[in-house]
């Protein structure tokens, strides 16, 4: 009995060897990719091994809900993986670690012309301590998705403008007796700040500004009295929506009105709900303290080389590649990605109206989030924003109070990480 | 004969409620399934499929380990491997010790025993880091060797408790004569022990396996490549970032279920006497 | 070789493989916890007991503590009670009893990943099947996994998800019960309840308190369920200790503070292994 088990446990060490030997280059390459991106990508990166034959790119999925789990015990572990796909804010936690490989002289090498292509606030995000970090591969500012069935039958014309209006807008869609509901905002981890920030900010407030929190402002009061008045028109269980509950909601035509929704959600509802009829509106509301529209500034997705990869060249390669103008091309065609190359977003394909509201963003975001910790895409400032979120809408906390416990909190945390 | 069939009744109450609470919310995980994307998340719900698809599996059969190499046949195979494996060690090294600790009289005894079960009060989230960092120094990431060495420890200590209450149980007589005969302890263990504990051998088998089956982070952490990934690990890659592929998510969880479930089925009889002799003495 | 020194030839092999698996983690977590160590930290060096007052002046480790307990105490309680109705329900020689073992121990064998999704699913306010029935008797939809109930919505997915597997020990323990000892107590005429309460719990006690043992400590250890059905939220309603350890090393990457919590998990699991084992004992004797 023992010794079968030991021929066995030699059978399967030598067999797991066998899976590791390779004499080409080998590139471990680990991105968080949905089944429809990795069915593209998995096409492009086998023609891009029949066109190099030398190179060999091995895929991992990490499964989303792990990935800071697994890159942290990978760079501590010091084995992180050649190639890394992530979303903000991974690239300047990184960096931080001294993990990202600089990669500005290898896209001047490989496609010189992406530098002037990507727009400059899309650089920004991926720029660390002035050296270039990352390659962007998808951007997103948050816009407000709605549902035009459902603003017809309560007799919206269009999408409002004015924080009377909106709120207005909610309370005719809001018919709980039939299961239908005015308005939604994201609720888990920088969600909250997310989707309503531009609602803050465009009311004269603010968060963290140049190193400084500025949170406990009477206008950011004034703006969570309007939360509170927004929130009797959302569904029921908001606060505790994860992603998957928050999406279904609206394209199972429940909610009317979705604040801080991003591009990749055209490509999502084509094939979840290809009936749903639904506008996108820029996020243009300007609140009575405020003077303009101010975007929550934007985000992307991006492709990095870690350092301490063999092939430092191959793996910038393959990623300059990834982005070239074909293959964006193919890549937000094929998944109705909004694409970050400028020439890009010229092509015919994307005079498809829903991306209007995209092509108004990118103009005036700005990018808020570089790489200083002090923002409040910081998790852990996330986390607290959450928290007095929640404790105002839903708990009832007192609103000054709970703001100046918040901005405690949020020094507190700042001056930890400034250590 | 009156009060028998009264008692009858409240039986298969009892048992229509018991059955009901544990098997409704199953329902619900594997009967959408077998319905099309469209239909899942109809509302109000549809208690009953009103049209019925393979789709879903025809999907994880064929389609996903074309396009997006998610191969759940190769998690499995992963899977099966690891906790097999695994299983059999826990079961060599708990009746080793079981056998031990219900038949030496040494001292220490109690003390091994205390350190058994401590072994099980550090939570296992505080693992994963120092558990890579030392497969990583043994070079055993993504290497399914690297599951096969950590499980045991994880499973043992219960199993070990298991196999001493059994062994405790059965009459030393039978030993005794054969250490008369000149038999050493290897012998005794595996020519006499054994077969007669082939309940608590199963019993033990089980438990493992269903523990490492079912384990999720130390093996992601460990076997992270898509060729030695194991099968609850795999079932992740539905859940995306905006988006979970239920019918591929559904699929692989009844797809999942499957080996354990015919595991159970099959060794029921023997699991039930295995527990059993070891119960009441634990 | 002596029959003396066999025995601990034969502990080796499970010796070698705990330390293999605990060793070095329990010594890493436990220097960890003297150090000053984050991710970004290039030399970690030693802080003393700086970790500890730390972590104990944090508001969120009492409310996490006072979950866990919470938490720890409603599983391990109705686990054992609903096993126990279970086993009893299920020792009943009734036609198609084998078919009854072999469903009631599916929530066992499911992946906790699908457990987590299916319950979340079942909970939504939206379009759950518990809703929907709420809302077709009448009610309004409950938020199951709001603040108020959050806490209670995940314990119950935890005992659902356990008592199977206790019910099979207990309904193993049962079996073992000799039936003369029944058919005496009848036979001087004792009722059902009588039996049970002077006769089949006695019995079982010493084994309901090592399942109420082990039951103890692995769920205040464990960390999946309720990180996969809410994340601690909402407003930490649900964090318990292991949750608040996993998040301070993967989210906040205070490698030092989560070990320094690890180490008081240990302890508190280790004092109340202590209680049940005396209580445990008392009950043999």
């Amino acid at each position: 009995m023992r010794r079968l088990w030991f021929i066995f446990l030699v059978c399967v060490f030598l067999w797991s060897f066998g899976v590791g030997a390779q004499e080409k280059i080998t590139l471990q390459f680990w991105h968080t990719y949905s089944l429809a991106e990795i069915k593209v990508l998995t096409e492009q990166v086998e023609r891009y091994m029949q066109e190099n034959p030398n190179v060999q790119v091995q895929l991992t999925n990490i499964p989303f809900d792990q990935r800071a789990t697994m890159i942290i015990n990978a760079i501590k572990g010091g084995t992180p993986p050649d190639l890394y796909r992530g979303d903000m804010p991974m690239q300047f936690e990184i960096a931080r670690l001294d993990a990202a490989l600089p990669l500005g002289d290898y896209i001047k090498k490989f496609d010189p012309e992406m530098l002037s292509d990507v727009p400059q606030n899309i650089w920004d995000m991926c720029t660390y301590k002035e050296q270039i970090i990352a390659i962007p591969e998808d951007f997103f500012v948050p816009v407000v998705y709605y549902n035009k069935d459902l603003f017809q039958e309560a007799g919206i014309a269009s999408f409002p403008t004015t924080w009377e209006a909106l709120i207005e807008a909610a309370k005719k869609l809001h018919k709980p007796k039939e299961g239908k509901f005015g308005i939604e905002w994201m609720s888990w981890s920088d969600g909250p700040y997310w989707s309503t920030g531009a609602l803050f900010l465009s009311n004269g407030g603010g968060f963290v500004e140049n190193g400084k929190v500025v949170f406990a402002s009477e206008n950011n009061a004034k703006t969570f009295e309007l939360l509170q008045e927004l929130f009797k028109y959302t569904p029921p269980g908001l606060s505790t929506f994860g992603y998957d509950d928050w999406d279904k909601a609206f394209y199972l035509g429940k909610v009317g009105i979705q604040l801080g929704n991003g591009s990749w959600s055209i490509g999502n509802y084509r094939e979840l709900a290809p009936n749903l009829n639904y506008g996108i509106a820029p996020y243009n509301i300007v609140g009575p303290m405020g003077t303009e529209p101010i975007v929550p500034g934007h985000g992307v997705c991006f492709y990095m080389v870690m350092k301490g990869t063999k092939y430092p060249e191959e793996a910038a390669k393959i990623l300059t590649w990834l982005v070239s103008p074909e293959n964006h091309l193919e890549w937000c065609e094929k998944l109705w990605h909004t694409p970050v190359r400028t020439s890009t977003f010229a092509n015919a394909f994307f005079d498809d109206p829903r991306f209007d509201a995209f092509k108004f963003e990118l103009t005036r975001a700005r990018a808020i989030f570089t790489g200083d910790v002090a923002t409040v895409f910081n998790p852990l400032i996330a986390d607290t924003f959450r928290r007095v979120f929640w404790d105002i809408i839903e708990g009832g906390a007192d609103i000054q109070e709970a703001l100046e416990n918040g901005a405690r909190e949020m020094e507190k945390i700042l001056a930890e990480l400034g250590k | 004969m009156k009060r028998r069939l009264s008692s009858t009744m409240l039986y298969y109450v009892l048992i229509v409620l018991l059955l009901g609470v544990i098997l409704i919310p199953i329902y619900w995980l594997i009967m959408p399934s077998f319905l099309p994307a469209s239909e899942m998340f109809a509302f109000p719900p549809h208690l009953l499929p009103r049209s019925v698809t393979l789709k879903n599996y025809y999907d994880l059969f064929v389609t996903y380990p074309k396009t997006v190499t998610i191969d759940m046949f190769l998690y499995l195979r992963n899977s099966f491997i690891a906790c097999g494996a695994a299983s059999g060690i826990v079961l060599v090294i708990s009746v080793l010790a079981g056998y031990a600790l219900a038949r030496g009289a040494f001292r220490g005894k109690e003390t091994v025993r205390t350190t058994i079960l401590l072994t099980q009060m550090m939570p296992a989230v505080l693992f994963f880091i120092p558990i890579y960092l030392l497969m990583k120094g043994l070079n055993l990431i993504n290497n399914l060797l690297a599951l096969i060495l950590i499980y045991p420890g994880m499973v043992a200590p219960f199993s070990t408790f298991i196999s001493e209450a059994y062994i405790v149980n059965i009459p030393q007589e039978i030993e005794e004569s054969a250490l008369l005969d000149g038999a050493t302890t290897g012998t005794i263990l595996f020519r006499i022990i054994l077969p007669l504990s082939a309940p608590m051998v199963v019993a033990i088998l089980i438990y493992s396996f269903v523990w490492m089956w079912n384990d999720l982070i130390i093996s992601l952490v460990l076997c992270h490549a898509n060729e030695v990934r194991t099968a609850s690990v795999g079932l992740f890659s539905f859940i995306g970032a905006a988006t979970v592929e239920w019918g591929g998510l559904l699929a692989g969880t009844v797809l999942c279920i499957l080996p354990p479930l015919i595991l159970f089925a099959l060794f029921q009889r023997f699991i039930i006497q295995g527990i059993l002799a070891g119960s009441l003495k634990a | 070789m002596s029959r003396k020194r066999s025995h601990w030839f034969l502990l080796t092999p499970l010796g070698a493989f705990l330390l293999l698996t605990y060793l070095y983690p329990m010594f890493y977590q436990i220097l960890l916890s003297f150090e000053e160590h984050t991710l970004y930290t290039v030399e970690p060096y030693f802080v003393g007991l700086r970790n500890y007052v730390t972590v104990l002046h944090d508001p969120l480790f009492s409310t996490a503590l006072k979950n866990a307990f919470l938490w720890t105490a409603l599983s391990v309680f109705f686990q054992i009670l609903l096993g126990l109705f279970a086993a009893l329900l299920l020792h009943v020689p009734m036609r198609g009893y084998r078919i009854f073992r072999n469903l009631s121990l599916l929530p066992f064998v499911l992946p906790p990943v699908a457990i987590a999704v299916t319950w979340k699913w079942l909970y939504n306010p939206l379009y759950g099947l518990i809703n929907y029935f709420v809302v077709l008797l009448g009610g309004a939809p409950v938020n199951f996994l709001g603040r108020n109930l959050a806490l209670y919505s995940v314990t119950w997915v935890n005992i659902w998800k356990a008592f199977p597997f206790y019910a099979l020990f207990i309904l193993a323990g049962l079996q073992s019960i000799s039936q003369d000892v029944y058919e005496a107590a009848y036979i001087d005429g004792a009722t059902s309840y009588g039996v049970f309460r002077y006769i089949t719990l006695p019995l079982i006690r010493p084994l309901l308190l090592v399942m109420a043992l082990f039951a103890t400590v692995w769920t205040f250890n464990y960390f999946d369920l309720i990180y996969s059905m809410t994340q601690g939220g909402p407003g930490h309603t649900t964090e318990i200790l292991a949750t608040l350890a996993y998040k301070t090393v993967f989210l906040k990457l205070r490698f030092d503070h989560a070990a320094t919590i690890g180490v008081f998990m240990f302890l508190i699991n280790f004092v109340v292994s202590l209680v049940i084992l005396s209580l445990s004992r008392r009950a043999t004797s």
